[in-house]
């Protein structure tokens, strides 16, 4: 049995559904604790939003949703893919196949979209702008 | 003479970049064809990210549908005579504010011939005009994503992947990467070198992350 006393507050965990009131704001006290599962990466807390009911863990609304392994091979994939390394060498490198590099590449990039949005979303102020455009190879089936 | 740009077709499979020439920040980078309304697509969706009252230098190649897409975006109706006599036309007329320079290269086979600088909107000296920053931008880019090598059997088949690999090109660029020209070095610090990544410079962050960091970001947070 744990300790008794106050119980924990989720105050930097917000709510990962679009439709709630209380979507992706943090402090309030909507979010409670609803147990926990294990996973390849260790100890996943799941929690249940008051305000719509829903419930998500740790990994919703991360690159990690969904993947069936260890988040540092996922990011070793990641890793490969930013430092110019083929599909074949990076399924060699990590020791998965061609078709999940392919597809943890669709789901990494689609979340480093959001995470640069989300950053660039308060307006920046570059002092200097360029634009160019350079030619690359596409082979269509 | 041929221009830089003009001998290519309006066709084939094309990466539009833009780069913030100071901060070093990989602005946008997207695959996509060539023409008009790919510019405009691209030029408005990478303005959308500035500040609302921000106007920086903007520089380009000389490729004509930039002039037109820049201009048209920063410029206002300029009424003309509604009173006696006859009503005149009425003209597109650019903000005082805007400042736009191009740098035309010409060449004549592979080598580089002559460099032209001008303005095209606003006051600006002609030695701040220069598109050394993305050009060399253009062969990182190359280098770290493997799609965009050239004299390579490496090539992509489906344009949804190497956007995404893009997109995590971009990241790690500007997010995890210490960048040369902006970290400071080891005589200057005491002894120890500092990373600086180009979203530092920018302010957007206050370390250098790492790809972890990057796939665990909570963004829904951030947005609101």
């Amino acid at each position: 049995m744990g300790e008794r006393g106050p119980k924990q507050k989720f105050t930097d965990i917000s709510c990962p559904n679009e439709k709630c009131r209380k979507y992706g704001r943090t402090g309030g006290d909507n979010i409670i604790a609803n147990g926990t599962y294990e996973t390849k990466s260790g100890v996943v807390r799941k929690y249940i939003c008051k305000e719509c009911g829903r419930v998500f863990n740790d990994r919703t609304g991360t690159a990690y949703q969904g993947i069936h392994t260890t988040s540092s091979k996922f990011d070793l994939v990641m890793a490969c893919v930013a430092n110019g390394f083929s599909v074949r060498r990076t399924a060699d490198v990590v020791g998965c196949s061609t078709k999940t590099v392919v597809e943890w590449t669709k789901k990494g990039g689609h979340h480093a979209s959001k995470v640069s949005e989300s950053l660039e979303s308060d307006g920046i102020e570059p002092v200097c702008l360029q634009f160019d455009e350079m030619l690359y190879t596409l082979k269509k089936r | 003479m041929i221009f830089v740009g003009d001998h290519f077709k309006e066709d084939g499979d094309w990466i539009w970049t833009s780069l913030c020439g100071v901060e070093k920040y990989l602005l946008g980078i997207h695959a996509d064809g060539r023409g008009r309304a790919v510019a405009e697509r691209f030029v408005n969706k990478e303005l959308d990210k500035l500040k609302p009252d921000h106007m920086p230098l903007f520089v380009t190649d000389g490729y004509k549908p930039y002039q037109d897409i820049l201009f048209e975006r920063y410029s206002f109706f300029h009424i003309r005579n509604r009173g006696r006599g006859r009503p005149g036309k009425d003209y597109l007329v650019a903000k005082p504010d805007l400042n736009y320079g191009i740098v035309e290269k010409t060449r004549k086979g592979k080598k580089l011939e002559k460099v032209r600088r001008y303005v095209r909107f606003g006051q600006i000296p002609l030695e701040f005009l220069n598109t050394s920053a993305i050009e060399r931008s253009n062969l990182t880019n190359r280098i770290f994503c493997s799609r965009l090598r050239r004299r390579s059997t490496t090539f992509s088949r489906s344009l949804e992947t190497v956007e995404s690999s893009l997109q995590i090109y971009k990241a790690f660029y500007n997010l995890c990467r210490g960048h040369q020209s902006l970290s400071i070095p080891r005589r200057q610090n005491g002894g120890k070198y500092q990373p600086i990544s180009p979203a530092m410079k920018l302010g957007l962050t206050d370390h250098v992350w790492n790809m972890h960091e990057v796939m665990i970001f909570p963004y829904r947070q951030n947005i609101n």
